[in-house]
């Protein structure tokens, strides 16, 4: 009890001066800021295991219309294997908030090697393992509507959808993407 | 006996000392998160959610960033880049990385769209003011959302009206500018905005 006491105050430090600066002009930064002098020489990693660009734009615009569809302005996000970003697009007017949402959502995913919303039920019924999700400021909350993208029985990227009301219906979105494409992912 | 105790707890001494250095940017893998943590469950339930900045439609920033990407991996090196694409408050519409882009190329693309909606410039413009104005290359790097000018990031302007940012992040030896000037021109006789 004490640790989540522990980690839900470290984690509400982390967040709220994010929160303080947030207004429609000033929107809390989706994306981290960009590297110093010094990061910039260091050796640029190999990306991870992914799907293929064309395929994921694909999947984030079939996923996005499907919500649309249904009058939800989402955002979609796949990423690959290590959870870097191959694709982001947000609806036409979609909240800001949705982008860092879809990223919690894939890295549960990523962490845990099953959908969002199955790491949703798991901590709902665990209380260590809840504790453990809160701890982790990559994640704070486990919400459905991500899912692994497999090939072979590996995983090889997310794929996450935030903005509609409730995760339920996030996941009917991203499993329109998925199914977009199924067939063609290597 | 005593002296390998001795040696194994100057061990866990340096151990310790190493662990309290600041921890080396490291040559990662995984790289440093693109990606904000996580909002606070106050954050994600704060209703109404702030409207959006004004911003061009997703079709177009995708088609905008999907044509930088190209232009880009069609020179001759055949760069791997991002393209990013943001609405006049810097909050993106369309991330694109090509096939296996450096995952930092993210987060350089995302200052350059800040340092465009900031100052109303073309980062390649504010690179040439940083050449003569120190006051200004210490106000960008005092910002942690800019840090310094680089070229690749262009206003997307209608008329006078700055309704967004397109930035490209990947080629070593100065062609953002030019894939993402391909990537606005595919777009720059239909904009609308949202």
């Amino acid at each position: 009890m004490r640790n989540i006491l522990l980690a839900a105050t470290a984690v509400l430090c982390f967040a709220a001066p994010a929160f303080a600066q947030m207004s429609p002009a000033n929107p809390a930064p989706t994306i981290v800021g960009p590297p110093t002098a010094d990061e910039l020489k260091l050796p640029r990693p190999a990306r991870a295991r992914g799907i293929p660009t064309a395929l994921a734009v694909e999947a984030a615009t079939a996923a996005n219309a499907t919500c649309i569809g249904n009058t939800y302005k989402t955002t979609a996000l796949i990423t690959d294997s290590a959870g870097v970003p191959i694709v982001m697009i947000s609806n036409d007017g979609a909240a800001a908030i949705t982008q860092r949402i879809a990223m919690t959502k894939a890295q549960a995913v990523l962490k845990y090697k099953m959908t969002s919303g199955e790491v949703a039920a798991k901590a709902a019924a665990d209380p260590a393992f809840a504790a453990e999700v809160k701890a982790n400021p990559m994640i704070d909350t486990a919400r459905q509507g991500a899912v692994p993208i497999m090939a072979g029985g590996e995983l090889i990227g997310v794929f996450a959808v935030s903005g509609a009301p409730g995760g339920d219906k996030d996941e009917v979105c991203t499993k329109a993407g998925l199914a977009k494409i199924a067939d063609r992912i290597k | 006996m005593k002296k390998s105790i001795l040696v194994a707890a100057s061990l866990i001494a340096a151990g310790a000392a190493a662990a309290q250095a600041p921890a080396p940017m490291a040559p990662d893998n995984p790289p440093r998160p693109t990606m904000a943590p996580s909002p606070s469950n106050g954050e994600v339930g704060a209703r109404p959610r702030p409207d959006r900045a004004k911003g061009i439609t997703y079709d177009l920033a995708v088609e905008a960033a999907q044509t930088a990407v190209a232009a880009c991996a069609a020179m001759p090196k055949s760069y791997r880049v991002t393209a990013l694409v943001t609405d006049s408050a810097a909050v993106p519409i369309a991330l694109v990385t090509g096939d296996n882009g450096a995952a930092i190329t993210q987060r350089i693309a995302m200052g350059k769209a800040q340092l465009v909606v900031k100052y109303k410039m073309s980062s390649s413009d504010a690179v040439a003011k940083a050449k003569t104005d120190t006051a200004f290359v210490a106000e960008l790097a005092a910002n942690p959302l800019i840090v310094a000018a680089r070229p690749g990031g262009l206003p997307i302007m209608m008329g006078s009206d700055l309704v967004g940012t397109i930035s490209v992040s990947g080629t070593p030896d100065g062609h953002d500018d030019d894939c993402a000037k391909a990537g606005l021109d595919k777009i720059a006789g239909k904009l609308k905005t949202f």
